[in-house]
């Protein structure tokens, strides 16, 4: 009885060892391993290798969504820039004030002309790069991404 | 005298029996106890067997190989579901403004 109670903890301290051993292992995003990322002008792209393993692309299919990919950046980057620059104004306004003011009110509204510009300019990003997929794979990328880029991720989650 | 005659002499003589109010109680109390103390008894006669088993060469690689292949594959699951979620939020990152600006901001 005594050897088979020693079994059964060896096999349980065996079974938890595995379990952090294939933590520590197997990284946490196959993104880290940097030999397999894909690369262009020097930049590390590990967001779409996670869509080309999740989507099960093709190299062209990739390849087309990865130029689709690197031509939006600049005006992602643009776009990131104005929504920064309104956020600090309107703080920087909302803060010295004490009433919801003509400046509040006309910074608030730039900020949601912003919003709907970067909504749009993604919803355009992700349908233009769903249309390099096959249906299903596009079925799939839709459902995944478009309650990020609409906001209503937290109703689906 | 044969049974019949004893059983007569009993159903003409009965003797006054006065119960405690708590006998009913405390039958049915005694009842649980023995239950519980018969599966107690046999649940530690299956850990014992089970031990037992485990004491022989083939069901202790059985057992080992179970949980060690267990441990890994709950591991793997793991990975798999942190690949897909760091993956999923890193794209999304990538092409949202709102989120590169909270990016940027953060430490």
């Amino acid at each position: 009885m005594m050897r088979g109670l020693i079994v059964l903890i060896i096999a349980f301290l065996l079974g938890i060892g595995m379990f952090l051993g294939s933590q520590r292992i197997l990284k946490p995003c196959d993104c880290v391993n940097t030999a397999q990322m894909p690369i262009e002008n020097g930049s590390l792209l590990p967001e779409l290798q996670w869509l080309r393993l999740s989507l099960d692309l093709t190299s062209s299919q990739f390849e087309k969504m990865k130029a689709l990919h690197l031509a939006y950046q600049p005006k992602c980057v643009e776009l990131c820039k104005r929504v920064r620059h309104s956020d600090q104004a309107l703080q920087a306004i909302a803060s010295g004030s004490r009433a919801v003011n003509d400046d509040v009110t006309k910074l608030l509204r730039e900020r949601a002309a912003l919003t709907q510009e970067c909504q749009q300019a993604m919803l355009q990003h992700v349908y233009e790069t769903a249309d390099c997929m096959a249906p299903e794979q596009a079925d799939k990328y839709l459902k995944t991404v478009l309650p990020h880029v609409l906001g209503t991720a937290h109703v689906f989650h | 005298m044969n049974d019949d005659q004893l059983h007569q002499l009993l159903r003409g003589s009965p003797a006054p029996v006065s119960l405690p109010s708590s006998f009913t109680r405390e039958v049915w109390a005694r009842i649980e106890t023995a239950e519980a103390t018969s599966l107690r008894t046999a649940l530690s006669q299956l850990w014992q067997a089970w031990l037992g088993t485990l004491a022989r060469p083939v069901p202790a690689f059985a057992t080992i190989a179970f949980c060690v292949l267990l441990g890994g594959g709950l591991g793997w699951i793991q990975h798999l579901e942190a690949f897909h979620t760091r993956g999923e939020l890193a794209y999304v990152e990538s092409i949202n403004p709102f989120l590169r600006v909270e990016h940027a901001l953060s430490p």
